[in-house]
């Protein structure tokens, strides 16, 4: 045995230093369980904004789809703008007009300027009756500056389960003429934050509150690029 | 001559029964419209608040209108696919207006789908829709109003 090692163990390395490792990870722990109660407490961006929809924020899936004049749209390249995007059909009597009728009350009383920043996009999930022509008229019945997007059956699949988007076609009574159908869909709306994402999703149900709808669109609107 | 004033007497009371059932029916139409459509689509829905005053429930089996081939009661559906909220719509038989109660048909929820239509209502036309209601074989027709939103 080493006669020098009981004076080193006589005076502890911990006076030495000021914290014990288990202070400092005492502490970050602390410090994490109040970031992680601030964050929850604020679900979204980081600001105090609290907001309408649910916040997702992640990169919004992106896709190229034909639109209403039959011009190719890929979102990507509506970056600056919010985007309020829907999946729905033309022959949809009752809900799609409902949501269309609710988007454009939403839209047209924004002020001018934040008007020109938002873009609504109407997504078939019937390709084969929406052509882009019916669909011209359909979403320009409810706002000249709405934009209705058809595709390929595979295409507009592929978009919809990105979204997490819902639908299935739906014989009707057989009293009711022909091989008349009818589409079952989910009807969330999705909003595309200007830089790209995949900021909120929005419950059918949450448009009939307009003025929350503006206000979250208008914050993240005013929102620096980040 | 008594034969004609017996018919006119006769005439005169029916019409008076007509009135007099009309008055008493026990529904009430209120807050009627017709959702305006583009040209490019075949169908629309007819949206009301149907009270009933009545000590029985009266049905709402469907209807007709000069502006669609027919008229359909029509139920809202909604049901969870993998925790998405899929909404939808199926053809009933009828709506019940329960007695001493109302019943709203109202977008998003249950309609009157006017279905083939021959024209399409533009917003502030007036579209006249007859309603079909069970029992008694009623008929009562409301002028709608036709609009883009409720």
């Amino acid at each position: 045995m080493n006669p020098a090692e009981p004076p080193v163990l006589a005076s502890p390395p911990a006076r030495t230093r000021r914290f014990s490792p288990w202070t400092i990870v005492a502490t970050i722990a602390t410090l994490l369980c109040i970031a992680a109660a601030l964050w929850l407490r604020h679900p979204g961006d980081g600001t105090d904004f609290q907001y309408y929809g649910q916040w997702i924020g992640m990169g919004a899936p992106d896709f190229t789809l034909t639109d209403q004049n039959g011009a190719p749209l890929r979102l990507s390249s509506l970056r600056g703008q919010v985007v309020l995007m829907t999946f729905g059909f033309t022959h949809c009597p009752n809900i799609c007009p409902t949501t269309l009728a609710n988007l454009a009350a939403i839209t047209k009383s924004l002020p001018a300027p934040e008007q020109n920043r938002v873009r609504v996009l109407f997504i078939t999930v019937d390709p084969a009756r929406d052509t882009p022509a019916s669909l011209k008229q359909y979403v320009g019945f409810y706002a000249t500056n709405f934009t209705g997007l058809t595709g390929a059956a595979d295409e507009i699949a592929k978009v919809a389960k990105a979204y997490g988007a819902y639908y299935e076609a739906v014989m009707q009574d057989s009293q009711v003429a022909g091989n008349y159908y009818t589409v079952n869909h989910s009807a969330y709306i999705y909003l595309i934050d200007p830089q790209g994402r995949y900021a909120l999703l929005y419950n059918n149900d949450k448009l009939t509150d307009h003025a929350r709808m503006q206000a979250d669109i208008e914050h993240l609107l005013a929102a620096p690029a980040r | 001559m008594r034969h004609y004033c017996r018919l006119a007497a006769l005439a005169l009371g029916l019409a008076t029964c007509g009135a007099r059932a009309a008055d008493s029916s026990p529904l009430k139409i209120e807050q009627a419209w017709v959702r305006a459509a583009p040209p490019s689509v075949t169908d629309t829905a007819a949206f009301m608040r149907i009270m009933n005053t009545g000590d029985t429930a009266v049905q709402l089996t469907g209807g007709e209108t000069p502006i669609a081939g027919m008229a359909m009661p029509m139920a809202t559906t909604r049901k969870m696919v993998n925790g998405v909220e899929v909404l939808g719509m199926k053809g009933v038989d009828s709506i019940e207006v329960p007695p001493h109660g109302e019943t709203v048909l109202k977008p998003g929820g249950n309609h009157l789908m006017l279905m083939n239509l021959s024209a399409h209502p533009r917003p502030g036309d007036t579209v006249p829709v007859t309603l079909y209601f069970e029992p008694g074989h009623q008929k009562l027709t409301v002028q709608m109003t036709a609009r883009v939103d409720g």
